[in-house]
């Protein structure tokens, strides 16, 4: 039995690894003989295929990823690309996640009261309504539970934004594109004080 | 075959992190959203730059958008092109702008079929073992 590998670097060069039994390494990064060791890869047991970033720094965290326990989350996000990553970033880290793609969505899921989020993930460019004011409406708010916490999610996080951030009642702010890492630790320090 | 600069960075790796059993097609079908809306995108940033009078603020606000969704799948290249027109607007130059549309086009058709060459392998290798990370 032969252990194969395939290699995907960040910037799209495959490279091929065969493990033989007896311990020979045979590596494939000729493009036109690619598909040929692919296909010669189909009749071994595929053991492993890892993306591995052109870097050479570890870009993969070690310390484990903060759970949420159900941390009961609105995403605003007019971004369909956008959106969808965030949501899958909000859910590994363990909260259970509602999410809409316009201001007005999400005053409607608010006013549905139906169930109450603790905190609500609201990205700045939005058109149809611009994102401070809807932070201003949530905050105006009236409802029986303790306003939500309120999370930016911005292209810049400078003095401007920041600002404009705290007057509108927003307790935290995240620069784009998120990571996991960076939505989870923000996530911790706006709930810490809070 | 191989460019010189990496078409995609750490954040299509993240994608491929936030693969698993409850979502397995999960990059895949980010991917499709993106290519489902840039050329949407790049076809609005093509009109309004034939509008007369000009509309920078327009033109920034779409390229915004691009910029946005391609630097969240990792798109680098075309997120640094995004810059570079974004630059153009605010120094008004529209032929500049122009320039950069069509590096933003071919950017985005190359990076398409990488990107469809790419899922297409991994369809063929193995659809089930396909971009998991070893390091947990």
């Amino acid at each position: 039995m032969c252990n194969l590998y395939i290699l995907l670097l960040a910037d799209l060069r495959l490279y091929v690894v065969l493990q033989m039994m007896n311990g020979n390494i045979w590596s494939v990064s000729d493009p036109e003989g690619l598909r040929e060791t692919v296909m010669l890869a189909l009749q071994f047991q595929v053991q492993h295929v890892t993306p591995v970033s052109g870097a050479s720094s570890d870009l993969y965290r070690l310390s484990p990823i903060p759970n949420f326990n159900g941390l009961h989350v609105l995403l605003v996000d007019g971004d369909d690309t956008n959106r969808a990553v965030t949501h899958k970033l909000l859910e590994k880290l363990g909260c259970r996640v509602f999410s809409v793609s316009s201001g007005i969505q999400c005053m409607t899921s608010f006013a549905g009261g139906e169930s109450s989020f603790q905190l609500v993930l609201l990205d700045l460019t939005m058109h149809t309504m611009d994102g401070f004011e809807v932070a201003l409406a949530i905050r105006k708010f009236r409802s029986n539970s303790w306003p939500p916490l309120i999370v930016a999610l911005a292209a810049s996080s400078d003095d401007n934004v920041r600002d404009r951030c705290q007057r509108s009642g927003i307790n935290g702010l995240l620069q784009k594109p998120v990571t996991l890492a960076a939505l989870g630790d923000e996530l911790y320090r706006v709930l810490q004080h809070n | 075959m191989v460019p010189e600069m990496g078409y995609l960075d750490e954040q299509f790796n993240q994608l491929e992190e936030l693969q698993d059993e409850s979502s397995p097609n999960f990059v895949e079908e980010v991917v499709a959203l993106f290519l489902k809306d840039s050329p949407r995108l790049l076809s609005n940033i093509e009109q309004t730059i034939g509008k007369y009078p000009q509309d920078f603020y327009r033109l920034d606000s779409l390229v915004h958008q691009l910029k946005g969704s391609g630097s969240s799948i990792g798109a680098v290249r075309m997120k640094n092109e995004c810059s570079v027109f974004k630059a153009h607007c605010n120094d008004r130059n529209l032929e500049g702008c122009r320039r950069s549309l069509q590096k933003m086009k071919r950017e985005h058709a190359t990076l398409k079929q990488k990107l469809e060459s790419y899922f297409q392998l991994l369809r063929q290798v193995g659809p089930r073992e396909h971009a998991v990370n070893s390091r947990k």
